[in-house]
Parts: C-alpha cells; sequence; structure tokens
C-alpha cells in the first residue's frame, strides 16, 4: 500500500498508509494528517486519488506546499517525491503498491457490472486495477507520465512597441485573445486598435496563433496571418503599432 | 455571432432502451450530452442525473457567478470551462452516491461531453468516449480524446485507428461519471468562427458512421435540426447497434439590424421584439 512518511528535518516522525481517496493535512483536529505547528495552515493541502495516482493540492495555505522544493498548488506524486509544509516534510512512497488499492472496494461494485464481459456488446469502464494490468500487457509503460505538463517550457510575449497593458505576458492559458475587447488577455491600447486581432492556442507544449474575423490586421516576421500558424521562438508579432517578440522560458 | 442548434436521440435499431441523455439550453448556449450504462434501467437512471445535476449547476452559476466550484480548479482555462468541470464533477459525485444506495443501480455509470459558447470561446469538458467535433472550412477534427482502452493503444501507437474500430475491446472506456468518488475531467478551448459547425455526439453514431460521411452529412445539410435527423438515420440505416445521439450547432453571424431599428430600440426599449 502507499504511503506517507511524516519527517521533521531527519527524524521519523510517522508512517500514513493511504488507505482513502482522499486525506487532508493541515493543523486544526480534525484534519487526516495534523501537523502542529504554527507555519502550518488549519488546512493545509490535500492528497487525492485521481484514477491511479495521487495529487498534492495546495489549499490556499499561507506558507505554501512545496513539492521537491518547489511551489506547487497542484500536482501529480511519483514514488520518492518529498512535500514540504512548514518545517515538516513528508515523503510519498508508493512501492508498497497500487495507489489505487485505496478505492478499490468501491471500485468492486464497478467492476460486477451485471456480469457484462469485456467483449460483450455493453459498455464498461476498467477499473483501476485492471486497466493497469491491461496497459501493462500492451505496453512497456503501465501509466501516461502525468507530471510531463509541469516540465513544459512556457511561451511568452514581449512588447517591443506600441500601447498596451503589460509590457510581457506569460502565456500560461489555453486561449489568449490579443485585441481591445474585454477578454483580451493581452489588451492592446488606443483608438484604432482592433477588438480582437489574433488568438493564441496552447497545445501541448506548443503555441499556434490564429487571425480573427477580420483578417489582415495581424503580421508574423512582416508576413499578413492568413492561416493559423505554429509559434517560433523569435516570431515578431506587429498589430498596428504594437510590435511584440514571441519567446519560450523555462 | 449567434447559434443555432439541432438535436436528437434514438434508441437505434437493436436495444430495447434509449441510454442516451442530453440536454440544450439556449440561453446560456450549452450543450449537454450523456451516455448510460450499467443493466436494467441503471443506464437511463446515471446519463439523465448527469445531465440534470450539471446543468442545474450551470444555470446556477449563470444566476449566481460567485457560486463555489467543486476542487480541481485549472488556471489555465476560463471560468467558464472550469464551470463545466465542475458540474461533471458534482454529477459523478451524484451517479456515484446513488449508484451505492441500491442494488438496482448498483455499478451505473455515464460518460459525457459538455460544451458552452461564450462570446467566441467553445469550452469543451469531457469524461468517457462521447464525443466533440468542430467542422470548420469542410475538415472535420475531433476535439475531445476516448477515454477508451483502444484510443490508448492508438495513442501509445501500439494499434491503428483502423484496428481500434475493429476491436471487440472497443466498448472498454478508462473512465466514467459514477466509477469512482472522484473523477478526471477533461478540458478544451476553441475560438470560434462564424461558420463553424460544433458536433456532440454519443458513440453510437461515431461506431456506425464514419468521419468522412459524417463531414459530409454536415456539409449538405442545410440547417442544424436537418443535420441532426440525417446523422441519426445513417446510423440506423448502417445497423443502429447502439442508442444514437447527436447535438448540432452552427455559429452563424448576428442577423443585421438596420441603423432605424438599433435606433428605435434605444428609444423605445431593448427588449422588444420588431416584426420585419
Amino acid at each position: 500500500m502507499a504511503k506517507l512518511i511524516l519527517k521533521y528535518e531527519a527524524a521519523v516522525l510517522k508512517e500514513i498508509p493511504l488507505q482513502k481517496a482522499s486525506l487532508v493535512i493541515g493543523r486544526a483536529a480534525g484534519n487526516d494528517v495534523v501537523i502542529d505547528n504554527l507555519a502550518v495552515s488549519g488546512h493545509h493541502a490535500e492528497l487525492v486519488l485521481e484514477q491511479d495516482h495521487y495529487v498534492i493540492e495546495d489549499r490556499n495555505s499561507l506558507n505554501g506546499t512545496f513539492l521537491n522544493s518547489q511551489r506547487i498548488r497542484r500536482s501529480a506524486l511519483k514514488n520518492g517525491d518529498e512535500i514540504l509544509i512548514g518545517k515538516h516534510t513528508l515523503v510519498y512512497n508508493d512501492e508498497g503498491g497500487v495507489p489505487g488499492a485505496a478505492a478499490q472496494s468501491s471500485m468492486e461494485k464497478t467492476q460486477e457490472m451485471k456480469g457484462a464481459s469485456l467483449g460483450g456488446d455493453e459498455t464498461v469502464v476498467l477499473d483501476t486495477k485492471k486497466r493497469r494490468e491491461f496497459l501493462a500487457k500492451a505496453t512497456s509503460i503501465a501509466t501516461e507520465g502525468a507530471s510531463a505538463e509541469s516540465k513544459e517550457k512556457l511561451g511568452c510575449l514581449t512588447v517591443l512597441a506600441g500601447k498596451t497593458d503589460q509590457r510581457e505576458y506569460i502565456l500560461t492559458s489555453k486561449l489568449c485573445v490579443i485585441g481591445k475587447s474585454d477578454m483580451a488577455s493581452v489588451k492592446l491600447k488606443g483608438w484604432f486598435a482592433p477588438k480582437v486581432a489574433a488568438i493564441i492556442n496552447r497545445r501541448e507544449g506548443h503555441y499556434d496563433i490564429a487571425p480573427s474575423d477580420k483578417a489582415g490586421v495581424t503580421k508574423i516576421n512582416s508576413q499578413v496571418l492568413a492561416a493559423p500558424r505554429e509559434l517560433q521562438e523569435g516570431d515578431l508579432i506587429q498589430i498596428g503599432g504594437v510590435r511584440m517578440q514571441f519567446y519560450f522560458r523555462e | 455571432m449567434q447559434i443555432v442548434v439541432g438535436a436528437r436521440s434514438d434508441v437505434g435499431m437493436v436495444r430495447q432502451n434509449n441510454e442516451d441523455c442530453f440536454a440544450v439550453d439556449p440561453a446560456l448556449n450549452l450543450f449537454i450530452l450523456c451516455d448510460g450504462m450499467g443493466g436494467q434501467a441503471a443506464g437511463e437512471v446515471a446519463s439523465k442525473l448527469g445531465v440534470d445535476v450539471l446543468l442545474e449547476h450551470c444555470r446556477q452559476a449563470a444566476r449566481n457567478p460567485h457560486l463555489g466550484m467543486m476542487e480541481g480548479y485549472q488556471e489555465e482555462f476560463s471560468r467558464a470551462s472550469n464551470r463545466l468541470a465542475s458540474g461533471i464533477r458534482l454529477a459523478n459525485q451524484a451517479i456515484h452516491e446513488a449508484a451505492g444506495q441500491q442494488a438496482a443501480t448498483a455499478g451505473m455509470g455515464a460518460t459525457v461531453v459538455a460544451a458552452q459558447i461564450t462570446d467566441n470561446v467553445l469550452s469543451v469538458a469531457h469524461v468517457g468516449d462521447s464525443r466533440l467535433y468542430l467542422f470548420r472550412n469542410g475538415e472535420l477534427r475531433q476535439l475531445t480524446r476516448d477515454h477508451s482502452l483502444v484510443m490508448e493503444q492508438v495513442r501509445k501507437g501500439l494499434i491503428s485507428r483502423e484496428e481500434a474500430e475493429q476491436s471487440e475491446m472497443a466498448n472498454v472506456i478508462l473512465r466514467a461519471l459514477g466509477a469512482e468518488p472522484t473523477v478526471q475531467v477533461d478540458l478544451d478551448e476553441v475560438w470560434l468562427a462564424e461558420g463553424d459547425q460544433v458536433l456532440l455526439c454519443s458513440d453510437g453514431l461515431t461506431r456506425m458512421v464514419s468521419d468522412t460521411l459524417i463531414a459530409q452529412v454536415l456539409a449538405e445539410a442545410s440547417s442544424p435540426q436537418q443535420a441532426s435527423d440525417r446523422l441519426v438515420e445513417v446510423a440506423n440505416e448502417n445497423g443502429g447497434e447502439d442508442n444514437v445521439t447527436v447535438i448540432v450547432a452552427y455559429v452563424q453571424p448576428s442577423p443585421r439590424v438596420s441603423v432605424w431599428k438599433k435606433l428605435a430600440r434605444l428609444f423605445l426599449g431593448g427588449d422588444r421584439v420588431w416584426p420585419n
């Protein structure tokens, strides 16, 4: 069974087996894991079982939750990960078996779905354990890399000239609208700025830029943007008097 | 921009009851489709519950923007998209709890695909193998990734798409509402342009009708309702082995309003409908 090891500096204080689908960590009594230290918020963080892996989520704590010394809001856990809360460390260990084992009892019901066989006509949901077996058989990699996204490079826009509401934009959202419109996250100013000039779409580590209905307002590297295209490091985006450069940062 | 919607649900040619369920809210431009599973009437209960809970959550949120979100907010997506995810998590909880209460409904579940159009942004949320397609410039693009065993294998490059369609494991899905206490919801966002068509459908359509044929039907239809009817017909002509449900939405230019009418509205009150 997967477990958490609660440590204070080098000393191991406690081992907590993960038997539930959700575990709340905090200073207040009534938490699943109580850490009595002033640096810890009442309800500080939560461990949630998602499909076949646990995810750590900060519950808007005052001092933050750190995973392997990086402050996180939410992140998938893998074996050996160290969660720092206040001055205490929680080491996540899933060597003991399937991290989904805890939810198995409730899953058992699902599995017995009216004796529907896998080859039958009815749609069947695979429970966590079965799915692992299937995927393990089918692939050498048992599960998908859930933490791949955290390593993704982020795209940025630096404003070189013209009127905008910021000088630099980090493109974290899925859709980024450039224009004067209220929904724009890159806001253009000035009388003649178009409502929506272009839309940047983030898709698995790369960024596509598409023109709005009003074609011809946006230029990339001095060429009119007529159809969607992928943004490359160093691309110059020009909309009227505004010039911006796209680049990636770690 | 204005949205025009058509929809149709049909039991198919083989099944006795329709376990699909859908809802369209034109005021919110919200579309929901669930495909239920589980013996006897349980599948119908699950899909109905899924649609009702999600719809109610979105309607409440429309009245009260401060309505709480179920945990799991994803910062990279808009509030509207997160609202869909929140409603789906709530629906999952409701189905999961209901399934545990009676022997008759034990093990019931449902897939869900939901979409909402806010200004130009299409928010998409899904769990399971019901799909959403975008039809743009004659090209049909599937925006959702099926949470099914065979599609997982396709993504890993183990089998081809054709093999997946033929596979007897095609009915095995990896995620569903009600299966577990919590559920992971996939979100997506797309910028819509005039002329776009959005299609939501249950697997009863996509298992019977190829993408090429779907694209052809969408291209030829003159209204979203006609497209929906025709898609269901084609699925039934090809065997109709499962329930078929489709929702089709057209993104159209707003009707032109003359300057005089605009002025009249300004002075005489905005909400009156003027006969042409």
